[in-house]
């Protein structure tokens, strides 16, 4: 191979190399200067010029080698304060938004197929329609909420009221220890006064009166008082908490 | 299967992605972020996923069911270990988050990230998730300018 054809391939590679990657480093530059020397004294005197050029080149990634090496000492050694200055100084909305900044989340797909689609206009389609049944010279009408009493549909609970005694309970339990476990006051004597209870505390939840969270390590749901006005409820399965203990 | 010259199909989808504001990440074995152009042996064990181009704002992290507390319980987890070279102790960084978040949360926070892949747990000690190390660019929550890897 003749110098002249090796010198542009070297330039060539160096290019090529700068271009592709942002890690300066990925060029061998001792390499290229080790065969540099080596063709040296075989170089003519129109070939020094492409010899120059690439030296040249060499001088710039070695200067990008020194940034580099100075942008990353920098990092070692500023990074962790950084990291815990603004642990320290930023408020929650601007941690959040520190980190939106600098992802790039994973693309997910969600979404409804043709075939559940379809699966689900099978199973509906395939629903035995409900007919109610009017027994001849009766006549359709609306019940008072007395007669649904009577009937013993309808209780005569009164919400408000409720409300109030578990709002003065849990408050009560809240001062002492800042947390209330859900089934010490999610319990009752019979299935309806736990369901009640649940009820009313959804519905206090709900209106941002407390925060209902899970604790997976002790396996337990906690009402809380709400941080900041933030409140958080999860669903709670009733499932086997029917009596008090 | 995608046949030896796989790279191609690989970039192929990359540019048929782009106009669509999503990319190919090429991902190393310890989770650093890699080039095409990479060695054909190092790409063998690396793995190639679709991400946001752009960073999403808040609101779209908020409309993907992410809460305000929790992103910010993410940023404070992973500045920390990021000061503490990746890794810290369960405890330590417990108690990092208690000092600036509510209590009861923090927990139930933290085990959802670690079941989301955010952070890992390695012994007693919690250290960055694999996909903190593909979704999150490190330079950037630090503050530090260099360049970009997408």
């Amino acid at each position: 191979m003749s110098v002249k054809i090796r010198l542009r391939e070297l330039l060539e590679e160096l290019a090529e190399t700068a271009r592709r990657t942002s890690d300066p480093f990925k060029i061998d530059v001792k390499r290229v200067l080790d065969e540099l020397a080596e063709i040296l004294p075989m170089l003519k005197y129109e070939e020094m010029v492409l010899d120059a050029e690439i030296l040249s080149r060499v001088v710039e990634i070695i200067k990008e080698q020194e940034d580099w090496v100075k942008n990353r000492s920098a990092m070692l050694v500023l990074g962790p304060f950084i990291a815990l200055l603004k642990i320290a100084s930023l408020s929650k909305q601007e941690l959040a938004k520190e980190l939106a900044e600098a992802w790039h989340p994973i693309v997910e797909l969600e979404q409804i197929t043709w075939i559940d689609v379809f699966r689900a206009l099978n199973y509906l389609s395939a629903r035995r329609k409900f007919a109610l049944e009017i027994p001849e010279g009766k006549r359709v009408g609306v019940a008072s909420s007395s007669e649904l009493g009577e009937l013993g549909l309808l209780s005569e609970l009164d919400l408000e009221e409720e409300a109030k005694k578990l709002e003065k309970e849990i408050a009560e339990k809240l001062a002492e220890k800042g947390a209330v476990e859900y089934f010490e006051v999610v319990r009752g004597e019979s299935l309806s006064e736990v369901f009640v209870k649940a009820y009313v505390i959804s519905y206090l939840a709900t209106a941002g009166k407390y925060s209902i969270v899970y604790d997976p390590l002790r396996e337990k749901y906690y009402i809380v008082k709400p941080s900041n006005g933030d409140y958080h409820t999860v669903v709670v399965p009733l499932r086997g908490v029917l009596h008090s203990g | 299967m995608l046949g030896e010259d796989y790279l191609e199909v690989v970039k192929a989808l990359k540019n048929a992605l782009e106009p669509f504001g999503l990319t190919v990440k090429v991902v190393g074995e310890n989770g650093e972020a890699l080039s095409f152009d990479e060695d054909k042996a190092v790409l063998r064990k690396a793995l190639f996923v679709v991400v946001l181009k752009e960073p999403p704002t808040l609101q779209e992290l908020k409309t993907s069911g992410w809460r305000i507390d929790d992103i910010a319980m993410l940023s404070v987890s992973l500045l920390y270990l990021l000061s503490r070279g990746g890794k810290a102790s369960r405890k330590e960084l417990l108690d990092i988050l208690y000092s600036k978040f509510g209590k009861w949360r923090v927990n139930y926070v933290v085990e959802r990230l670690i079941k989301l892949g955010y952070l890992e747990e390695e012994d007693e000690n919690i250290v960055i998730g694999w996909r903190s190390k593909i979704e999150i660019d490190f330079n950037k929550i630090l503050g530090i300018q260099t360049g970009s890897s997408l």
